[in-house]
């Protein structure tokens, strides 16, 4: 055997725990990135049996659903591992600098300890990438099997919501994915192992010599705090050590505190994810909706160069009304039909016809106060008997228009309701996309608290008119219902709407229009499905990502306390008890957890409130700093250090201290 | 003939008002086959000059001529391959590699070279060592005497131009020292080999042909004891 592979070999032989805490630490890059890689692999298969092989319409969709997380993840991985493998092989270097003092003056060259030390990362590499090939594959196949689990249930309500789907996630062996990521996975390590192989082939054989191992003066820096006897011994002496050899300690520090800010970041994310899933959740009224949607096309006008709607297949407010009937046929529920026309009219208002509060909006929105105002019109169709109750109810004769006078906004995440016009309102002036113009006389109209709850749906226009539905048709029309027999319920609706509306095999884009029948929770148990996958992978990727990190804590700790081997023996020689070391390194171990911390917490904490910003812009979301998940962080954290401290100070009771000074 | 030229050799360490000079501009000559005995009180510039000689450390000025070869023109890859095969050094503290066993301990220099050295000659080291009965020893189970025979085996497999050797009976008792001097000095008279021994004994020193005393990094006295 080459005497370099031997000296690699024999390190390796030497340093047993350590190489197989560096092993494992490769070996779980390796699985994370293979099974990431199997994943994107996986999950272009399912794509193409869904849009087809070059995705049809969503041909861009490659990049932004698979690519792009895939390489984020990978990053993140890959920048894991760089940290903790280089530390590893750091901490190999520095345990050998006495013999690469010898083999410099015996004759070796920079490039053959360069060589031992790849040659260790390339042996490393042969025994832990494919234990992680496997390993990743394994989790894939788990992976793949829960996804699968809760698929059915997605099919299902992505059948009755949107489309005829049968998705299914298939455990797909792409030997290009496996290619990249054992490709990447060795490149991650002998990148990681060439930052202290060529630190190590710098240092000069006189160093190698004089320092026995400990190469690096700037390593143990001067610190400031001094001891004294205000404090207790252990833990000022703890306070110097972790101060001065912070930068032996920056690679498990920094591993930390990358653990830590994802924890935060993935339990924020969960709470974000939960936040919405309640916002979809509201109570409208109903726990049933059948819809009809007709398929529509933007446009703009030639002459006016505002966007208009075309429509090919509205549906006639005759039609709707019969469909009522037919459902209401069913008994036991009450059908609260509406159909809305969104895109037809705008109006145009003045300043002084909208309240303050609206006024101040739109000043807020443009930046200054507008003297005219160009609001969208939401016209609203409701069933005969719902439109007879509102009349009434509003004090207007049949056949009138009601403004709805409520407009719902997103106020940085908290939902608000105010009246946008000022009250009287006795006509509104309304367009065209053709430029026309028509004045509407408004009869009655309704507060927000007046409003009934299944026209307080999520996206709503400022402006909202209840009109009459004859002669009227509209892009869409929905039936809300409330039976005690749901999926009795929905099974009929079905089979009405299917005759009125047949979809004869084809999807929304071919016959022009779509007709479903879903639970009002639907969405919401969509999305709760979503965030009960994305949780379980993310919280999986995190705390394998986590686990690479604890690694390296334990590899750094418990090689520097075998490396202040000799500094414990003269504290001991100079009347320091075995507990007041034990202590100290308690301290210690406090001292670098609450570092990490320190950096950890309030990133991922900073991280967790820009995407609760983001998300609240879009969405009114309540949303809570995810506690629990910081405490229990600080815990772990505690634990881990302290534990690791333990257990590596349990093996310098054992030694002897003349003969550990001596050495 | 001059096998070993040092030239104005200066070794300063740090800068300002820690700066210490090591070594001030030391010149001198070695023959070949001369046994010289550097001796000086500790931090004098003993090791200093022995690690420049043997091509370890760099100076801050001056040079050294190896056998007609400035050597600190060399590149460092160069210098140390030069050092493997031109230069044999025994350290005080051996400096073995301890997973090695005494052959392959010896074998090191050629090994690093990627060559199998001469059976013949791995044989004569050995037994010139007196380490045959240890030949598959690791040097954890060698006595200091032992192993530093095994350093001195591994100073010769390349037919060094001279051996360097920086106390190398320092960490020893009376007899283990007296052994390893005695393989020195009969390597040295017996092979026609350039020894350069430093020592702060003064009857080692008196085996040499020639002693220099070193102080404060000057050379301060420079006495032929025999021609």
């Amino acid at each position: 055997m080459n005497i370099l592979w031997f000296f690699a070999l024999s390190q390796i032989k030497r340093k047993k725990r350590r190489a197989v805490i560096t092993a494992l630490a490769i070996a779980l890059s390796a699985a994370l990135l293979t099974a990431t890689a199997n994943f994107a692999a996986s999950g272009n298969v399912l794509l193409v049996s869904f849009l087809g092989g070059d995705y049809g319409l969503y041909g861009n969709a490659y990049v932004p659903l698979l690519l792009i997380p895939a390489v984020f993840l990978a990053a993140l991985i890959i920048a894991m591992s760089v940290i903790v493998i280089s530390n590893a092989f750091r901490i190999s270097v520095n345990e050998r600098m006495a013999l690469f003092g010898t083999l410099k003056c015996v004759g070796a060259t920079k490039r053959q300890l360069y060589k031992t030390i790849m040659y260790e990362s390339l042996l490393l590499c042969m025994a832990a990438i494919p234990v992680g090939v496997i390993l990743g594959y394994l989790f894939s196949f788990i992976g793949i099997g829960i996804v699968n689990l809760y698929m059915e249930e997605l099919n299902v309500l992505v059948r009755s919501m949107m489309k005829q789907v049968s998705l299914k996630l298939s455990f797909v062996f792409s030997p290009a994915a496996l290619a990249v990521s054992v490709a990447i996975s060795l490149g991650t390590v002998l990148f990681a192992a060439m930052l202290p192989a060529r630190k190590a082939m710098r240092i000069s054989a006189m160093d190698c010599l004089r320092n026995g191992g400990e190469t690096n003066p700037s390593g143990c820096q001067r610190v400031g705090n001094s001891l004294d006897a205000k404090r207790k011994i252990e833990y000022g002496l703890a306070r110097k050590n972790v101060s001065s050899n912070r930068k032996r300690m920056r690679s498990a520090v920094t591993a930390f505190s990358i653990s830590i800010m994802l924890f935060i970041t993935m339990s924020g994310l969960q709470g974000i994810a939960a936040g919405i899933e309640n916002y979809i959740y509201a109570d409208y009224g109903y726990t049933v909706m059948a819809d009809y949607t007709a398929k529509f096309k933007n446009t703009i006008h030639p002459d006016t160069g505002r966007r208009q709607q075309e429509c090919a297949y509205p549906i006639e407010a005759k039609t709707a009304e019969e469909i009522t009937a037919k459902l209401r046929e069913y008994g036991e529920t009450d059908i609260y039909g509406s159909g809305q026309d969104y895109s037809t009219y705008v109006a145009i208002l003045s300043k002084q016809d909208l309240t303050e509060e609206m006024r101040q909006i739109f000043a807020d929105e443009s930046g200054a106060e507008q003297t005219e105002t160009v609001l969208e019109v939401e016209r609203i169709i409701l069933d005969d008997q719902h439109y007879r109750e509102l009349c009434a109810k509003t004090g207007i004769a049949y056949g009138g228009v009601i403004l709805l006078n409520d407009y719902k906004y997103n106020d940085k995440g908290t939902e608000r309701h105010i009246a946008p016009l000022l009250a009287p309102v006795s006509a509104l002036e309304l367009e065209k996309a053709d430029g026309s113009r028509e004045v509407v006389s408004i009869d009655g109209m309704l507060s927000t608290a007046e409003i009934p709850k299944e026209l307080m749906y999520p996206n709503t226009n400022p402006i909202r008119l209840i009109v009459s539905a004859e002669g009227m048709s509209v892009r869409g029309y929905n039936w809300m219902a409330l039976p005690a027999d749901q999926d009795g319920f929905m099974a009929y609706a079905k089979t009405i709407l299917e005759s009125y509306f047949p979809q004869r095999g084809m999807d929304y884009d071919e016959a022009g229009y779509t007709s479903r029948v879903y639970g009002a929770q639907d969405f919401a148990r969509l999305m709760n499905i979503a965030i009960i996958l994305a949780a379980f992978f993310l919280y999986a990727f995190v705390f394998l990502l986590g686990l690479i990190g604890v690694l390296n804590v334990i590899s750094t700790i418990s090689f520097q306390i075998k490396l202040r081997a000799k500094e414990f023996a003269v504290l001991q020689s100079v009347g320091m008890t075995s507990e007041s070391v034990e202590k100290m390194l308690t301290w210690e171990s406090v001292l670098c957890a609450g570092k990490a911390l320190l950096i950890g917490l309030p990133t991922g904490m900073g991280i967790v409130l820009a995407m609760a910003y983001c998300v609240k812009l879009m969405f009114p979301i309540s949303f809570h700093m995810p506690w629990m998940a910081i405490m229990t962080t600080i815990l772990i954290s505690f634990l881990v250090m302290w534990g690791t401290v333990r257990i590596s100070a349990g093996a310098l009771k054992k030694q002897n201290i003349i003969e550990t000074i001596r050495i | 003939m001059e096998l070993l030229e040092v030239n104005e050799l200066t070794k300063i360490y740090g800068s300002g008002d820690n700066q210490v000079i090591a070594l001030d501009h030391v010149s001198f000559q070695v023959k070949k086959g001369e046994f010289v005995a550097i001796v000086g009180a500790s931090g004098s510039g003993k090791s200093t000059l022995m690690n420049l000689m043997g091509g370890i450390d760099r100076p801050t000025s001056g040079s050294v001529v190896v056998d007609g070869q400035p050597i600190f023109e060399m590149n460092e890859s160069a210098l140390a391959i030069f050092r493997r095969r031109n230069i044999g050094i025994v350290y005080q503290f051996y400096n073995l590699i301890p997973n090695l066993t005494v052959d392959e301990n010896i074998m090191l220099p050629c090994l690093l070279d990627n060559r199998k050295p001469d059976a013949q000659k791995l044989e004569k080291i050995v037994e010139m060592t007196g380490l045959s009965n240890r030949r598959n020893h690791l040097p954890g189970e060698l006595s200091g005497g032992q192993q530093q025979r095994v350093s001195v085996g591994r100073a010769l497999i390349n037919d060094p131009a001279f051996l360097l050797a920086d106390e190398p009976t320092g960490n020893l008792d009376s007899k283990a020292g007296r052994e390893v001097i005695e393989l020195l000095t009969s390597v040295s008279r017996k092979e026609n080999r350039t020894l350069i021994l430093i020592t702060h004994d003064e009857n080692i020193a008196l085996q040499a042909d020639r002693i220099m005393t070193i102080s404060d990094g000057r050379i301060i006295r420079d006495e032929v004891m025999r021609a």
